[in-house]
């Protein structure tokens, strides 16, 4: 929620954030892989260079690299 | 050496392998240290004790003289015998067992120190010997053949041969040049016979019509007047000198003199009387603040209110005086305004000014070497200060003006006053190390805010940074909005002095009371409002998403959090937030509150009240305070943007407050 008209219009435009996701399978063939959300979601992205286990960055649809190991937590506020 | 042989060329070869590779074996154990004085025991495992070898001290002393009376007489044979006294003396030894006794490890290698196979280069050749077979020449040395030369030709002689010249010298012909005319006779000279002479000047006399007047004629003048005597009147006043009356006046003020030494009376603490319970009627506030009769149990205007520090009460009309002055910092010029609208948000890191005025402030607020004006803007006494960013000047018929747009004297650490720099933090930090060595020598303040325990503000609560994890490119202030947004925070600058506050849009309020908006009905609110100080009142529906968890994730460092609210199943999720700057459990809750925060249904309200300045009354409201307003059903919000509207002779205050509905 945001009063200033400047952050306003930000929100209206399309974002494309960077988030991490795990790789379940890759598909060289066509170059693409299927990865893993943190909640269990499942989509197809392009990109073939992180092997099927491992950690990936994704952007927009598009594997940008390998991603590191991280802490996981639970937090509740 | 010819390429065809096979050399060993070791030597002295224990076997006569032939090895590949040259990987030379140990086979003995050699002690390379120097034999010590003691024998020197081979310890496996064992504790080593060492010994220490006995010390001797030299002690060198002074004995007394011997003294004594002694008569000798010649002849006699004596014995001289004398007791010294013993030597005694003390000797202090101090042993510290305190002092640090390292471990010393000894290490036990696998290997020795290698000791020089002193087994020398056997060289297939031995050392050339040289033959001394001399040198034979093929040649001889040349010996100077002392061949002269033999010319083929000789000295030429000159031949002295005659040229016969066909001519003789020329002698020179006379030749005589016979003019056709001689030189002309300059005698005969032409008669000029002139038919005029030179004129005689003929000296012709002026005879004068007139001859000089006589000068003693004159013409006689005969006055009718003759000379006026002065004719004296006397006067007689009525009024004599004046005499000084003086003339005591009632003054209001006496003379100043420096305070008279004073007692210092100790404050007594006051006694805070217990609330009353019982059935009899007590006027229990003395201020009247409240002044209606209140039954029941909340005895004063302050309990019933919940203890807000901060409060308009209800009245049937709000009476204020409003003064709205500008003076230009340093100097405290007086500038003249007319109007002035200041206002901030949270998307917004400054507060910010619209002001017009005459056209000569367009030469009063000029910038001064490059940096703009600063002007402070005084709205019933609160002060604001501004550095003024822009000034437009416009001309019409009959009226002309200066309007003003101006910023917290913060926005001059942002483009275009600073370049951009980048940064990599090689050292471990804390978030707020940073912000503030982004902030290092711009001449701003930082104040982080307090995030948690019993005087939260609002802030953002520190958390570690390790090394590498963070790096920048960017102006000092692009720099400390990405580290407060790492967060989820945003960041205000104060009213008047040049300091960037760090503040979180759901962050713990004081008392340690939770500021996500499911926990805005606990504890007392910053701000309370009676309806009737409310002038107008928009309500706008601004839903977020139905969300109720997220994960946040730091990038090459840091943990991966499922922050989910509270009692929920956290089974609707919003799009992962991934930060480089999430580090740690406090960045990603505080980043996760952010995002959970802003779901749900909610209003935003717009409200317009009065500014009040009195004791307890809120002024101008600060973004991020929670106000309740005494509505029938009373309800919380926190302000998300504030406008003040300074306009002779009214100034009133439009906040914008962030309302959830259950």
């Amino acid at each position: 929620m945001t009063t200033n008209l400047y952050r306003a219009l930000l929100e209206l435009l399309p974002d494309t954030p960077l988030q991490v996701a795990t790789v379940t399978s890759v598909n060289a063939a066509t170059g693409t892989s299927t990865i893993t959300w943190a909640g269990g979601q499942q989509q197809t992205v392009r990109g073939s260079s992180v092997a099927a286990g491992a950690l990936a960055f994704v952007r927009d649809g598009l594997i940008e690299g390998a991603a590191p190991e991280l802490t996981f937590l639970t937090i509740e506020v | 050496m010819a390429l065809t042989d096979l050399v060993f060329a070791l030597a002295q070869a224990p076997d006569a392998d032939l090895v590949f590779g040259g990987v030379t074996r140990i086979t003995d154990l050699v002690f390379a240290q120097p034999s010590a004085t003691h024998p020197t025991d081979l310890v496996f495992g064992g504790d080593a004790r060492e010994v220490h070898t006995d010390a001797t001290f030299d002690i060198s002393a002074t004995l007394p003289a011997l003294q004594g009376t002694l008569s000798v007489a010649l002849g006699v044979r004596m014995v001289l015998a004398g007791l010294l006294p013993g030597l005694s003396g003390g000797l202090a030894v101090i042993h510290d067992n305190q002092t640090q006794r390292p471990t010393v490890a000894h290490c036990q290698t696998f290997a020795q120190v290698a000791a020089p196979a002193e087994s020398g280069l056997t060289q297939p050749q031995q050392h050339a010997q040289p033959a001394r077979s001399g040198v034979q020449h093929q040649a001889l040395e040349a010996v100077y053949a002392h061949v002269g030369n033999t010319p083929t030709f000789a000295t030429a002689l000159p031949a002295n041969t005659l040229t016969n010249s066909q001519y003789q010298d020329g002698t020179q012909a006379s030749a005589r040049l016979l003019g056709q005319w001689q030189d002309g006779n300059p005698e005969p000279r032409v008669d000029l016979n002139s038919p005029f002479k030179d004129g005689t000047p003929a000296r012709s006399r002026l005879h004068g019509r007139f001859e000089d007047g006589l000068h003693d004629r004159r013409h006689s003048h005969t006055d009718r007047w003759q000379e006026s005597a002065t004719h004296r009147k006397g006067y007689t006043g009525r009024a004599g000198p004046a005499q000084a009356r003086p003339l005591y006046r009632d003054s209001r003020f006496q003379n100043a003199w420096v305070p008279r030494p004073g007692q210092y009376v100790r404050p007594t603490i006051p006694v805070t009387p217990s609330p009353y319970f019982g059935p009899a009627l007590v006027f229990a506030c003395p201020p009247l603040e409240l002044p209606n009769l209140v039954f029941g149990r909340m005895q004063c205007a302050s309990a019933l209110l919940g203890g807000a520090p901060l409060y308009i009460l209800p009245a049937r009309y709000y009476m204020t005086a409003h003064t709205v002055i500008a003076h230009r910092l340093p100097d405290m010029a007086d500038i003249p305004i007319y109007a002035a609208t200041v206002s901030a948000d949270t998307g917004s890191y400054c507060w910010s000014l619209s002001a017009n005025g005459p056209s000569s402030l367009f030469d009063l607020l000029a910038p001064v070497a490059g940096l703009p004006a600063q002007l402070q803007v005084t709205l019933d006494g609160i002060p604001f200060v501004f550095a003024v960013d822009a000034l437009s000047r416009s001309a019409a018929f009959g009226q002309t003006g200066v309007l003003i747009q101006g910023r917290s004297v913060t926005a001059l650490i942002g483009a275009p006053y600073m370049v951009s720099q980048s940064r990599i933090e090689p050292l471990d930090r804390t978030a707020q190390q940073l912000a503030l060595n982004a902030l290092d020598l711009t001449g701003i303040d930082l104040d982080w805010g307090i995030g948690a325990g019993a005087l939260a503000n609002g802030g953002l609560v520190d958390w570690f940074v390790p090394a590498g994890a963070y790096s920048r490119q960017g102006t000092p202030l692009e720099s400390v909005i990405r580290i407060a947004q790492a967060a989820g925070g945003y960041l205000q600058s104060h009213r008047s002095a040049a300091t960037l506050l760090v503040r979180h849009p759901y962050g713990m309020r004081t008392g340690d009371v939770s500021g996500a908006p499911w926990d805005w009905s606990l504890g007392a609110a910053d701000v309370e409002l009676a309806q009737d100080a409310i002038i107008t009142e928009a309500i706008e529906r601004k839903d977020g998403a139905d969300i109720n968890a997220v994960y946040v994730s730091g990038t090459s460092a840091g943990v991966l959090a499922l922050v989910k609210r509270a009692g929920t199943a956290g089974d609707k999720l919003a799009s992962m937030v991934a930060d480089s700057l999430i580090t740690h459990t406090d960045a990603a809750r505080q980043r996760g509150l952010a995002v959970l925060g802003a779901a749900g249904n909610k209003y935003n309200v717009r409200l317009d009240l009065p500014v009040l300045t009195g004791a307890g009354q809120p002024g101008v409201l600060d973004v991020g305070q929670l106000v309740q307003v005494n509505a029938p059903t009373p309800w919380r919000g926190r302000v998300r943007a504030v406008s003040v509207n300074a306009t002779y002779p009214s100034l009133r205050q439009s906040v914008t407050l962030e309302r959830h509905l259950a």
